[in-house]
């Protein structure tokens, strides 16, 4: 019983070691966070395996599993998309921690910040050059794209 | 059960947190989601312990299941909040090439629409609002906050073996 209450924590306890590893001997990120995610769940599995108790408890266990990746995956991921954590470390890494609108902007120009997001979503194969000009490849990311902005109209007041 | 009461646990904080934001949206929102949604567990917990249903009986691993259940899609809905709160660039750079049509855009007009968006001055914004940065004589600073969280990412970024972001 406990062990399948447990099996959630204890896969990503293995997600993240396993992603630890695997970043240290191959240097890819993207493939050590899928090493992870599927050392995590294998795990998981298994647990639940020898120790099963209704479809219902397998699946939220799963579910638990999937949601705490996601968050160690979102933790990760700050540190290569997110503009904050981007100011702040270079902020950081300044002698007096201080920095003007315009050494920040230069250390982090506009270009770059365009330039990063369009090599990623090209990478992803969102987006694609035809012609001298950038067209959408594939609509997968739209549907987060519709969600988000649903939620905003529902949650975020007009004014 | 357990999923059920989860599920209806999930909407009543969401519902708080929809009434809430409609009526006044808060400054700090990450930290208002924080109690909103763990407020609602203890809560919850805490009238469970008290009022004994012979309805919904469950055993001390099934409260700690529900706990784990409730508390990791909670993290989830407060990750993803940013997007939300906050359209990123990414999407915005989707969203304008898609309003293209199929003839596309080129480079000059993205450069020229996402300027007007100005999301890094957006972004210092929000950071000074989180109590994370503070313009001094001119110059953004870090806070005791922001000092820690530049800490922590540069610490995971050696670790992790993460190059610059952003």
């Amino acid at each position: 019983m406990w062990l399948v209450t447990l099996s959630p924590l204890v896969a990503l306890g293995v997600n993240v070691v396993m992603q630890i590893i695997s970043v240290h001997l191959n240097h890819r990120i993207a493939l050590s966070v899928f090493i992870g995610l599927f050392s995590g769940l294998m795990t998981n599995g298994v647990l639940l395996t020898r120790n099963f108790l209704s479809v219902e408890d397998g699946f939220i266990s799963l579910f638990t599993y999937l949601a705490l990746s996601f968050c160690y995956w979102a933790f990760l991921n700050l540190n290569r998309t997110s503009l904050r954590i981007r100011i702040v470390r270079e902020l950081g890494q300044e002698k007096e921690k201080k920095l003007n609108m315009e050494t920040l902007l230069e250390r982090y120009s506009f270009q770059e910040l365009i330039n990063r997001r369009i090599e990623r979503l090209e990478k992803a194969g969102q987006i694609i050059k035809r012609e001298g000009k950038w067209v959408i490849q594939s609509r997968k990311f739209f549907i987060f794209l519709w969600v988000s902005t649903f939620l905003r109209k529902l949650i975020i007041p007009a004014n | 059960m357990i999923l059920l009461l989860t599920s209806l646990l999930l909407l009543l904080s969401f519902t708080l947190h929809l009434i809430w934001w409609r009526k006044k949206m808060p400054i700090q929102t990450t930290k208002i989601l924080l109690c909103v949604f763990f407020g609602m567990l203890i809560l919850s917990i805490t009238i469970y312990c008290s009022v004994h249903t012979s309805w919904i009986a469950l055993s001390f691993s099934e409260i700690m299941r529900f706990i784990l259940l409730y508390s990791s899609c909670a993290f989830v809905y407060i990750i993803l909040y940013s997007a939300i709160e906050q359209q990123s660039p990414t999407l915005a750079i989707l969203h304008y090439i898609d309003s293209r049509g199929i003839h596309g855009c080129d480079g000059k007009s993205l450069v020229h629409y996402l300027s007007t968006l100005e999301e890094v001055k957006q972004r210092l914004f929000r950071m000074e609002q989180g109590e994370w940065i503070i313009l001094m004589q001119g110059n953004w600073c870090l806070t005791k906050k922001g000092r820690y969280i530049a800490y922590l990412f540069e610490c995971a970024a050696v670790f992790f073996r993460l190059g610059k972001g952003g």
